[in-house]
């Protein structure tokens, strides 16, 4: 039996026969590991406890052929600021998932794990989660250099000019003269969420200045979460903006991504 | 390799779809059956059409009936003024069985669960809500729900919506087992039992 004991973070948790149950972690040195927990579903267990998701922990583990084992847990904060608050569970839940979407298994990876502890720290002392939120968006995307552009043109390289719109599959903001070279019946397309790139036609989201800002701080703000917030037009179409990020850099729709963005629309306790 | 015949293939592939069971022991539960002739096969077969047959949900609590409404919301010497909301039906025996509580009960069927995208709408939360409404009896709702993250969250969620609705909102007590030793409790545990606990009289 080859033990090995590492930091992590609980991720998410399925049941695992009557009474076990399978934790994904995610390690600086060993990136996600999956584990089974022995007996973590009867009542008088140590280890159910403390292996429940968001849980940061040290874990001593034994190496299996597929999954490893769960031998002893040792809790360093189970962040009871982020599970005494519905708004936020449901937020810690997403960026979990994300965070489990965007890291390689068995793969060491610190800056990750640094950056996702210090992202669930932020969420339980942030009263809005939605800037911990949006701001660990981009920071997954930009790690797995996965973030479109949004400070130059995707289609021309230049400047931003308004009237601007955003497209992930077109790769990121496109200038408002790449959009006015197009006929009119284009524009109304673009409007309607629709732009056509030759004979291609990509979803677009009409953006503001104000949008592009907010993600450019977000972009640039590195481990430090900024202190800023946003509402109404900006804050729906940051939130469209990086939904449409996400979704295609997965090439998926996450499973928690609904239930977060109808938590994300206005701004929390409002 | 040898297979089975076609028959026991397919009954070892239904055996298996049920929750608990694997590969052999779909298999040793086929033979069995087989083995065991025709009387036992069908007094399966009769218990398992009398169940999906007779066995229902209460409209009123959700819990599984052979009549509606079921004979705990019938219970006339039933408390009208509490409710226990739970989990799943398996819940409400739990707590019958540990005997103490006389009231009604409210079965969600599901936690909410973002990571399985399972959310409040996907529960009877709109059932619970509408035995709150105006007029209703009920003074107290108990949130029963398991003490692992989707409990709490579907119970915060439950707290939040029935904040404005004029009943006590309760939640069962967490902490250490009856039994157990002081010093295998596990953090978490003994954390949450010292915020919770409470004065002896």
């Amino acid at each position: 039996m080859s033990l090995y004991q590492t930091e992590g973070i609980v991720l998410s948790q399925t049941p695992l026969g009557e009474n076990d149950k399978i934790i994904t972690l995610l390690s600086p040195e060993e990136g996600l590991v999956r584990a089974v927990v022995k007996g973590a579903r009867k009542p008088k267990s140590r280890l159910s406890a403390v292996t429940q998701p968001f849980t940061r922990a040290s874990f001593q583990l034994s190496r299996g052929k597929s999954l490893d084992r769960v031998i002893q847990v040792s809790l360093k904060t189970s962040h009871p600021g982020i599970l005494s608050d519905y708004a936020k569970v449901v937020c810690a839940s997403y960026v979990s998932e994300l965070v489990a979407e965007l890291s390689p298994e068995k793969q060491q990876n610190r800056e990750q794990f640094w950056f996702f502890s210090s992202v669930l720290d932020h969420l339980e002392q942030r009263e809005d989660p939605w800037v911990v939120v949006k701001w660990t968006e981009v920071g997954l995307l930009l790690r797995a250099g996965l973030l479109p552009s949004f400070d130059e043109c995707a289609l021309c390289g230049g400047e931003i000019v308004q009237p601007a719109y955003f497209s992930a599959e077109a790769g990121g903001a496109v200038c408002g003269k790449c959009g006015q070279a197009k006929d009119a019946a284009d524009w109304a397309g673009v409007q309607a969420g629709n732009l056509a790139l030759g004979e291609q036609t990509v979803r677009a989201i009409p953006v503001s200045p104000g949008t592009l800002k907010t993600l450019e701080i977000l972009r640039d703000s590195g481990n430090q979460c900024p202190n800023l917030t946003a509402k109404g037009q900006v804050r729906q179409e940051v939130n469209d903006v990086l939904q449409q990020c996400v979704d295609h850099a997965l090439g998926k729709r996450l499973k928690s991504s609904l239930l977060v963005g109808s938590i994300l629309v206005s701004p929390h306790r409002e | 390799m040898p297979v089975f015949p076609d028959a026991i293939q397919s009954l070892v592939d239904e055996l298996r779809k049920l929750p608990g069971i694997g590969p052999k022991s779909a298999q040793r539960l086929a033979f069995h059956l087989i083995v065991a002739g025709k009387p036992a096969i069908n007094k399966l077969i009769s218990s398992l059409e009398e169940a999906r047959d007779r066995v229902g949900y209460c409209s009123v609590c959700g819990n599984l009936t052979e009549s509606d409404p079921c004979p705990i919301c019938q219970d006339s010497k039933r408390d009208r003024t509490l409710i226990c909301v739970v989990g799943y039906p398996k819940d409400v025996l739990a707590i019958e069985r540990a005997g103490g509580y006389r009231g009604l009960y409210h079965v969600l069927h599901g936690y909410i669960e973002p990571l399985k995208g399972v959310g409040p709408e996907d529960l009877r939360t709109k059932e619970l809500l509408a035995r709150l409404g105006p007029g209703s009896p009920v003074k107290e709702v108990i949130l029963a729900t398991n003490p692992d993250v989707d409990g709490e969250t579907t119970a915060l969620y439950l707290a939040k919506v029935l904040k404005p609705l004029e009943v006590r909102v309760t939640r069962l007590a967490r902490g250490l087992p009856f039994g157990a030793d002081l010093d295998y409790a596990d953090e978490v545990t003994l954390a949450r039992s010292l915020e919770g606990r409470r004065e002896v009289t």
